[in-house]
């Protein structure tokens, strides 16, 4: 008897518990201040709240989000975006592009570095390798997916990546990084926070070790990474507005072990490069708020860097100032903007690579603006875009057309139609030769291919329809998905020209391939992105992304490089998913896990592909946390964007490190 | 026997699903801006203001409508230093002079340096749960660490405005700038 009583007893308590935990918000403001503290708080839903009211498919990674992604790099952590596809290729170079397209070098996507365009005109895309930031020192990663061409410009068609970093002043802890891991991996940072009156300036330095890659056999790839990285950031609220000035200074050794096109060796001629990457930028940028409803922000910055690639060298200078204003007027809100951009990319030839003329100034001058009109409560109509004129295919004009309809704070839906460019790069204007070898299947003789560029090369041209819903449910679940629809005209494709049979130095095909625009089609797929936090110790999250391209080439045109397939429905996954799981266990433990889902790799096996991460952490103090992260286990190769045009390099090493962090 | 086994299996099975109701709605978390809002109000029932006539006591919020909706719930029909709160949503941070103390909202960042300029030297008590917000001049900043919401204190703000802050609040400050 007194058993059973003990038995309703706990029942009882238990219950008690559970409704005094679940106070109304009316009578917290009942508790005392001690008390108050002690209640267990999920992270604020603002920022998503906020996303409510954007009428484009937009996600955030933040802060916490990179903290137990476990990722290493940018591209580590674009995986957690819903769609993107991210595939290395060697252990020092990346694709990554969003809504398919990653076999054309991932030349839709724009990325941005506190405003700063990373975007090189040469190959058309991002030297990932070289974009290394303190990943400590970022606020937030906002990933627009779909057109951004009216806000951002030229090349942003399939997205837009805004990393954005913290302001000094709200850095306010010094920072030691210390990380060891498989095959000698490293990464080592510190960041120092001083103020100087009502300003703060941070400093960091970076010193970072990646292993070389291996391929299918095991055998060591030979592309090791070194990067040594500094720089600076200063941040000051004057009266008379927000000021900013960073910095950033970097030297990235890098070892490659090539296959060159040389016809007189069988197979590809294996050799090993060593050479080092410079770059530095500087950055200004003052933010004034003139009146309640007026704003202006006036950005000018500069960017330098030499990389002596063993086919090409490049050296590009890139200035650029932008500035932009805001206006709000009853049902109006404005914003307008003009930017001037001028890029120098200047070449030195291999014999493998030659540009001519081997140095191009690209000027771009745009022009934007955007009327954000709210019809009535709740709803919106967007209407802008950009007119730019640049020196290659002079005037471009991109405009957008987005409603938004909220019908609460919790739940919203979005339309939009958009139109974008890409704008020619170097290698596809200059383009005298470009080597590649293959064999001929029916002779068995080594084929040259030759790529050819040309002037008369035009800008790729998208016109996309996007719909989206968003909603907030209580218990923290938030549900994000998107679709779209886009066609895409003049994408760059590639043409077999008359080939000749040479006899010297030893019988061989030498094949001329035009870079032309003779590739059209459409794609059409869904995003889907869930956030559930079902307790305060528990937060997942999850993703899924259909893809689905249909391009054809002009009739009597065929892809020479078979970058697509002969459906012409590209080699990207078609489906991708994603789960991740934080757990907070207790005393400062904490787990995660990550799973990553592809049907279809790139290049590579071609087969489904299911890798996962996962970090264990132990923060015994504010001041000191520990972890133990491991990458890519499961992914048995490298995802090869292009295995037809790029020598398949093979597997990707999963890797384990420990990493210790000291705030002071 | 068999009796005391059917026990402690009840026993087990109550603890368990006693366990597993608090995993699941026991620790259903607070939204940090309901606690931040419960805080920022309790905060405030520390101060104390130069004595005036007036009645009501005016809390400005600048921030979005969860924010607003938040301090409102919070301080609805209580009241600081003897007078009642009336909770007001700010349009324009020039209108934070009007008020007694203000909060601004993380969703408008961008508005606290004007809205300090505003109410520098004035008996106004401001509030604030944008990342460094004392840092930047604000006299009470709310953050969320460790899942519990926390705050500092900027005396030397609240000085320069002629607010006493009392010595407990400042004792249960995380940090503390300037001295009492």
């Amino acid at each position: 008897m007194n058993r059973m009583r003990t038995v309703i007893g706990i029942a009882c308590l238990l219950s008690a518990k559970q409704v005094l935990a679940q106070q109304d918000a009316k009578d917290l403001a009942k508790l005392d201040l001690d008390q108050l503290m002690n209640i267990e708080v999920t992270a604020a839903t603002k920022k998503l709240e906020k996303l409510q009211n954007i009428a484009s498919a937009v996600f955030v990674i933040n802060q916490d989000d990179i903290k137990h992604s476990g990722a290493r790099t940018i591209p580590e952590l674009l995986r957690l975006v819903p769609g993107f596809e991210v595939a290395q290729i060697s252990g020092n170079a990346w694709r990554v592009s969003a809504r398919g397209f990653n076999a054309g070098f991932g030349n839709k996507l724009l990325v941005l570095v506190d405003g700063r365009n990373v975007y090189t005109q040469l190959h058309n895309g991002v030297y990932w390798e070289s974009l290394n930031i303190l990943l400590d020192d970022i606020e937030r990663i906002e990933v627009v997916r779909g057109p951004g061409g009216a806000l951002w410009g030229s090349n942003a068609v399939n997205g837009v990546v805004n990393i954005i970093t913290k302001s000094a002043l709200d850095t306010s802890e010094d920072l030691v990084k210390v990380s060891y891991g498989s095959s000698g991996l490293n990464d080592n940072a510190f960041r120092l926070v001083r103020r100087v009156g009502d300003a703060s300036v941070r400093t960091y330095g970076m010193f970072q070790e990646t292993p070389e890659t291996r391929n299918m056999k095991g055998n060591a790839n030979g592309d090791t990474t070194k990067n040594m990285q500094g720089g600076f950031r200063l941040d000051s609220v004057k009266d008379s507005g927000q000021y900013t000035l960073q910095g950033d200074i970097y030297s990235i050794r890098e070892t490659q072990n090539l296959g060159l096109p040389d016809v007189t060796v069988p197979g590809p001629k294996k050799e090993e490069f060593d050479y080092t990457n410079h770059g530095a930028s500087l950055m200004g940028k003052w933010q004034r708020k003139w009146s309640e409803s007026v704003a202006t922000s006036l950005q000018i910055y500069f960017d330098t860097f030499y990389r002596p690639m063993p086919q090409l060298e490049e050296g590009r200078n890139t200035f650029d100032v932008d500035f932009t204003g805001t206006s709000k007027q009853g049902k109006h809100s404005l914003t307008v903007g003009a930017n001037y951009r001028t890029s120098k990319g200047n070449t030195v030839a291999s014999e493998y690579t030659v540009l001519s003329p081997s140095s191009r100034t690209i000027d771009i001058w745009s022009l934007y603006g955007q009327d954000e009109i709210t019809l009535k409560k709740g709803l919106s109509l967007a209407l802008g875009g950009k007119a730019e004129h640049n020196s290659i295919s002079r005037l471009e004009f991109q405009p957008t057309a987005r409603l938004l309809f909220s019908k609460s704070d919790r739940e919203s839906y979005w339309l939009a139609a958009s139109s974008s460019v890409r704008i020619p790069g170097q290698a596809e204007l200059d383009s005298q030769a470009q080597f590649y070898k293959t064999t001929d299947i029916s002779s068995g003789l080594p084929v040259l291919v030759k790529l050819i560029g040309s002037s008369a090369f035009k800008p790729e041209r998208a016109s996309t329809f996007e719909s989206g819903a968003r909603f907030v449910t209580s218990k923290n679940l938030t549900l994000d998905v998107s679709t779209y629809l886009s066609h895409y005209s003049s994408l760059r494709s590639f043409t077999n020209l008359t080939p000749s049979l040479l006899t010297s130095p030893v019988t061989y095909i030498l094949q001329p391939v035009q870079i032309d625009n003779h590739l059209s089609g459409d794609t059409a797929g869904i995003e889907l992105s869930v956030r559930f936090q079902p307790m305060a110790r528990l937060r997942m999250s999850g993703s899924y992304a259909y893809t689905s391209l249909r391009l054809s080439y002009d009739r009597g045109h065929v892809d020479a490089l078979d970058l697509y397939g002969d459906d012409g429905r590209g080699e990207g996954p078609r489906h991708s998913a994603s789960i991740m799981a934080n757990y907070d266990c207790m005393k400062g433990w904490a787990t995660d896990v990550s799973l990553f889902y592809k049907d279809h790799d790139i290049g590579g096996t071609g087969q489904a592909n299911i890798s996962w991460n996962f970090r264990i952490s132990y923060a015994p103090s504010k001041a000191f946390d520990i972890a133990f992260v491991g990458c890519n286990f499961g992914s048995s190769t490298l995802n090869i964007p292009t295995g037809r045009l790029h020598e398949i390099f093979g597997a990707s090493l999963p890797s384990a490190r420990l990493e210790a962090r000291w705030h002071f | 026997m068999r009796a005391s086994l059917l026990l402690r299996i009840l026993v087990f099975v109550a603890i368990l699903a006693g366990m597993c109701e608090s995993a699941v709605y026991g620790k259903d978390p607070q939204t940090s801006h309901e606690v931040i809002a419960a805080i920022a109000y309790r905060a405030s029932t520390f101060v104390d203001w130069p004595v005036t006539d007036s009645t009501t006591f005016v809390f400005g919020v600048i921030g979005d409508q969860t924010s607003f909706g938040a301090i409102q719930r919070a301080c609805d029909g209580k009241q600081i230093c003897n007078r009642i709160v009336s909770v007001i949503r700010l349009q324009d941070t020039s209108e934070a002079r009007k008020c007694n103390a203000i909060f601004v909202d993380e969703s408008e960042t961008e508005k606290l340096p004007s809205a300090l300029a505003y109410t520098k030297g004035l008996p106004i008590l401001t509030l604030s749960d944008i990342p460094s917000a004392v840092e930047r001049g604000a006299m009470i900043g709310l953050f969320v660490a460790d899942n519990r919401v926390r705050f500092s204190v900027n005396i030397k703000q609240s000085k320069a405005s002629k607010l006493k802050l009392s010595s407990r609040l400042v004792q249960l400050a995380k940090s503390v700038i300037g001295t009492n």
